[in-house]
């Protein structure tokens, strides 16, 4: 009983459990993939569904076969993809290549290393320019995501409306008379023109954004933000598009095999799977009208830490899959894809997926007109309080407060967390 | 990865260790160290190899318990404390920064909210709950055939964990096509917002706490069958009543564990998240609770020190509260093993 007096065994212990931990937590930075610098295996991380896994899976074992003796390890991460990245930086644990969208880059910029980057690869400027921050290329694009909209072909018809340009977008007023013409009925059966309106998209269509060009003030509370606000508040408050509290628990996609929807706006090049199951009504891809919805472009980082033999498998790895037709030609896997390829030679693969009535043309066409806003740093935090607010107290979403009251507001709010 | 796990790692693949069994070679070896450093401590305590001391004994059966309590709980707890004094986005190293996270905490309206949001929703649900599923006990205790599938079935919906739960009654209380207010239409009243109403929130998220007492009810009716019957038949004898007899009777005895359930439920209460987290904080932050305020700053706005330093102000506000309660309901609560003010012995002497 004289060692329980002492006390010393379970202090001993404690502390050695301690030390241990200390001991697992502190160390050097290193990629994760195979702890060996000298060794040419790297590992691989990124987000997605099944079908955006297996595109990715893909490029990776192409790039093994193309390159005999390297090894890529993939890291899918299925939730929370930036919550998990970030943690694994922390550790010193991250991937030696990891999957990045132009949004987040900011963010995540001082863990990955400088990339030289070719702007002349790929089918317009923009897209390379998207993964640049402060005048440096931290991501070689490898996807783009532009967005068109879905129309039923059959609802225009019957109501008369000649079909939309294939590739001109229309403007927001003459969507609005299409939406209105199309809108009818009641209650729960009623068939909308437009599905749900996203306003960071439609505020981009109509020639304003969230932040200014170089991110040092937010823009969504100017004449532009609120008169957009305010157009989409009155299509709701019409019944020409449902509101958020109306598409609550449900799947637009079913609304619109339903013929509950006139048009789609948000129809991204993963969509298309939903799509292609969807013979009645028939469908086909036109612009978004105005100036289209934000591209979200995709490109992949290498991590900061990478040295020797794995930061040269990591830089063959980022370019073979951003430049080699054998590599984009991968991003549509079946009938879905990940993105549009970005390189000329690539652009066909996903017009093929579907017959040409379908026009999935209307991607390339949205590739290369597509607008890509700045990348800001606290792009969750700040973006996700603007929204919360334009959620909580307008009519945007379940409030019924002023857009030219509160947007302005929020606005102020959101230029003041930029420049902290 | 740590550079001595990495050569343990490569150690062991040079061996020709299985590729699948590596990862576990660095672990059982630290298990090794460990135990080492153990057993020396132990030895420099008795100055011999200590083989047949039962105290020994019971330091390496708790040890596995006490390791992990260690590396998993004290250890985070003390890290935490180091990087509530930081600021600390994850990809860049921490900056010191004293005490500022502590005092923007302070200064921050929205924690006020979160406080505020947390504690209404602890001092309504606490007492509902409790109340609810003492009655629900009494109820179950009645012998009647049966009686055990309604047990099971009142017993059933905590097994639902909280997400799970949490998105069905998103769809219950849809407004346009959700039960609730589908039932209500029926009775010509025209259902509120639920969750998309700022008003309506919090309630809503009360009612749903109800569906899940059962946990709480199956421990009263193990405290309802403990109750000696001998005291209710001479207390009927004496001519008492069923009000009586539940009032001093029943109530007192069970009063521990009234008590048990009531710091637990506080405890829960306010550390509530999935609620929050489902649906985003609700419409004008009716749904902040301060757990969920804290997973924002951490996860979504990678703000590690605030998030830690919200952590420990949380920790504090329920230790405080816990102590209220446990000492505040001394006078209330009765302790059969209480004789006159003194515990009755553990062990028998002599």
């Amino acid at each position: 009983m004289k060692l329980f007096n002492r006390r010393l065994l379970p202090v001993g212990a404690g502390l050695a459990a301690l030390l241990l931990a200390a001991g697992c937590a502190t160390g050097d930075a290193q990629p994760a993939a195979g702890g060996n610098k000298e060794s040419a295996d790297i590992s691989f991380s990124f987000w997605g569904t099944n079908s955006e896994a297996a595109s990715l899976k893909a490029i990776a074992a192409a790039f093994e076969q193309a390159n005999p003796g390297t090894k890529v390890t993939t890291n899918w991460i299925q939730a929370d993809y930036e919550q998990k990245l970030q943690t694994s930086i922390a550790a010193h644990t991250q991937s030696t290549v990891m999957e990045i969208s132009n949004t987040s880059l900011a963010g995540f910029a001082p863990s990955f290393a400088e990339q030289q980057v070719d702007p002349s690869k790929y089918v317009q400027p923009n897209i390379s320019s998207a993964l640049q921050y402060q005048g440096k290329y931290y991501a070689m694009p490898f996807a783009a995501k532009p967005k068109v909209m879905a129309i039923n072909v059959d609802a225009f018809k019957a109501a008369g409306i000649p079909l939309p340009s294939k590739t001109t977008p229309m403007t927001l007023e003459e969507f609005r008379t299409v939406a209105a013409k199309l809108s009818h009925g009641d209650g729960k059966t009623r068939v909308f023109g437009s599905s749900n309106l996203w306003y960071r998209g439609w505020l981009t269509a109509a020639g304003g954004g969230y932040y200014n060009a170089d991110a040092t003030a937010c823009t969504f509370g100017d004449a532009t933000g609120v008169a957009t606000a305010q157009y989409v508040v009155d299509l709701q408050k019409n019944r020409y598009a449902p509101s958020s509290v109306d598409i609550q628990g449900q799947d637009q996609a079913q609304w619109f095999a339903a013929g509950r929807l006139g048009t789609f706006s948000d129809f991204g090049p993963w969509t298309v799977a939903d799509f292609v199951k969807i013979s009645k009504p028939n469908w086909t891809l036109v612009p978004v009208p105005g100036k289209g919805f934000p591209m979200e472009v995709d490109g992949l980082a290498i991590a900061k830490s990478a040295t020797g033999k794995q930061l040269e498998t990591a830089k063959k790895f980022v370019e073979f899959a951003s430049t080699q037709q054998v590599a984009q030609d991968k991003l549509i896997q079946g009938n879905t894809a990940l993105g549009v390829p970005i390189i000329e030679a690539s652009t066909a693969t996903l017009e093929k997926v579907l017959p040409p009535d379908r026009n999935l043309a209307a991607f390339t066409t949205a590739l290369k007109t597509g607008q890509v806003g700045v990348s800001v740093a606290k792009e969750a935090q700040i973006s996700g309080d603007a929204e919360k607010g334009m959620t909580s107290y307008t009519p945007l979403g379940t409030g019924k407060d002023d857009v030219a009251k509160i947007l302005p507001q929020l606005n102020d709010k959101c230029t003041r967390a930029l420049k902290q | 990865m740590n550079p001595t796990i990495g050569w343990i790692r490569s150690l062991a693949e040079s061996w020709g260790v299985p590729a699948a069994l590596v990862p576990l070679v660095p672990f059982l070896i630290l298990l090794v160290v460990l135990y080492a450093v153990i057993g020396l401590a132990a030895y420099g305590a008795k100055r011999k190899w200590p083989r047949a001391d039962k105290t020994i004994a019971f330091w390496l059966f708790i040890s596995p318990w006490l390791i992990g309590f260690a590396v998993f709980t004290v250890g985070p707890m003390v890290s935490s404390i180091y990087v509530s004094l930081t600021s600390w986005d994850l990809i860049t190293p921490p900056r010191f920064v004293g005490f500022a996270n502590y005092s923007e905490a302070f200064s921050d309206p929205r924690v006020g909210q979160a406080l505020k949001v947390t504690l209404l929703y602890a001092v309504i649900s606490v007492p509902l709950q409790t109340a609810l599923a003492f009655l629900v006990a009494l109820l179950m205790n009645v012998d009647l055939p049966g009686i055990r599938l309604f047990r099971t079935i009142w017993y059933l919906p905590s097994l639902v964990s909280g997400v799970a739960q949490m998105v069905l009654f998103l769809w219950v209380f849809n407004p346009q096509y959700g039960l609730a207010n589908d039932v209500l239409a029926k009775v010509g009243v025209q259902g509120p917002g639920w969750f998309n109403d700022a008003s309506w929130a919090l309630p809503t998220v009360i009612l749903m706490s109800l569906w899940t007492v059962g946990g709480a009810m199956v421990i009263y009716l193990a405290g309802l069958k403990d109750v000696p019957s001998n005291l209710y038949e001479a207390a009927a004898l004496d001519g008492a009543g069923v009000t009586r007899l539940f009032w001093h009777i029943t109530l007192p005895q069970l009063s521990p564990i009234i008590l048990f359930n009531a710091l637990t439920g506080i405890i829960g209460a306010l550390q509530i998240f999935t609620q929050g987290f489902i649906a985003t904080g609700g419409p004008k932050d009716s749904l902040l609770f301060f757990v969920y305020y804290l997973y924002d700053n951490a996860f979504q706005n990678f703000r590690m020190g605030y998030a830690s330093a919200l952590a420990w102000i949380l920790f504090v506000i329920i230790l405080a509260l816990t102590a209220v309660t446990a000492r505040g309901s001394s006078f209330a609560v009765y302790y059969e093993s209480d004789q006159g003010g003194r515990r009755r012995p553990r062990v028998r002497k002599g």
